[in-house]
């Protein structure tokens, strides 16, 4: 299955935010942990409710965390 | 792995060792020529209840060691990979089901006599047990395919 073609921050967002784990950052959002696991390397993209809430937490634009590579 | 993942690896290797139990059974009885409805009833029966124990017991299991996991909802790439699976479940279900009643004449014509009880009991039994094989095969697959899914993205 090919990766989407959107790519994210989340990983340096969270350590930025005094290295918030995966499973933290789940917890706030309602996911799993696994669920973030997966965002985070490219293998799911999340839904737009779940990328408003994961770009609120991070107090950053939805931009910011995430961005569309179109070919 | 996923409190829901585990719970698919469970439900696939107790059905598998459940059904695969019970069809031997059945198989071993027609095979020796004595297939009775009773005890193919009973079989079934006694499949369902262990199945039911087995998947309780597993589940209270792994929600007890990760209770936290055990008390979230379902979040969207998991409805997702659930959805996605049901709808492969169901294909092999309907392809399963047609194919049962493809092979209806041999069933209840071919299959009674060749075991030498061309009675209507032995007809029933072979059908209802080909139906009971499809609901498995489909069910087995859709556990699959979730965890086919799941490991995709893990």
């Amino acid at each position: 299955m090919a990766n989407p073609p959107i790519t994210n921050q989340i990983r340096t967002l969270r350590f930025l935010a005094g290295e918030m784990t995966q499973a933290e950052l789940g917890e706030r959002v309602g996911v799993t942990r696994q669920t973030i696991a997966a965002i985070e390397q490219g293998k799911y993209s999340p839904t737009l409710e779940t990328a408003f809430r994961i770009a609120q937490i991070f107090k950053k634009p939805l931009e910011d965390v995430f961005q569309w590579q179109a070919d | 792995m996923s409190f829901r993942e585990k719970v698919q690896w469970v439900s696939l290797a107790t059905g598998m060792l459940v059904w695969g139990i019970y069809f031997a059974r059945f198989a071993a009885s027609l095979a020796a020529g004595r297939p009775a409805p009773g005890d193919v009833l009973g079989g079934f029966v006694g499949a369902v209840i262990l199945l039911v124990v087995l998947q309780l017991a597993a589940i209270i299991a792994i929600a007890i060691y990760r209770p936290s996991e055990a008390d979230l909802p379902a979040d969207p790439r998991e409805r997702e990979i659930e959805g996605r699976a049901a709808i492969a479940g169901y294909i092999v279900l309907c392809l399963a089901v047609c194919s049962v009643m493809l092979a209806t004449p041999l069933l209840t014509i071919a299959g009674p006599a060749a075991l030498g009880q061309p009675g209507g009991a032995t007809a029933a039994m072979l059908v209802g047990n080909a139906l009971l094989a499809a609901l498995v095969f489909a069910s087995i697959v859709h556990a699959i395919w979730q965890i086919v899914l799941y490991r995709r993205q893990a």
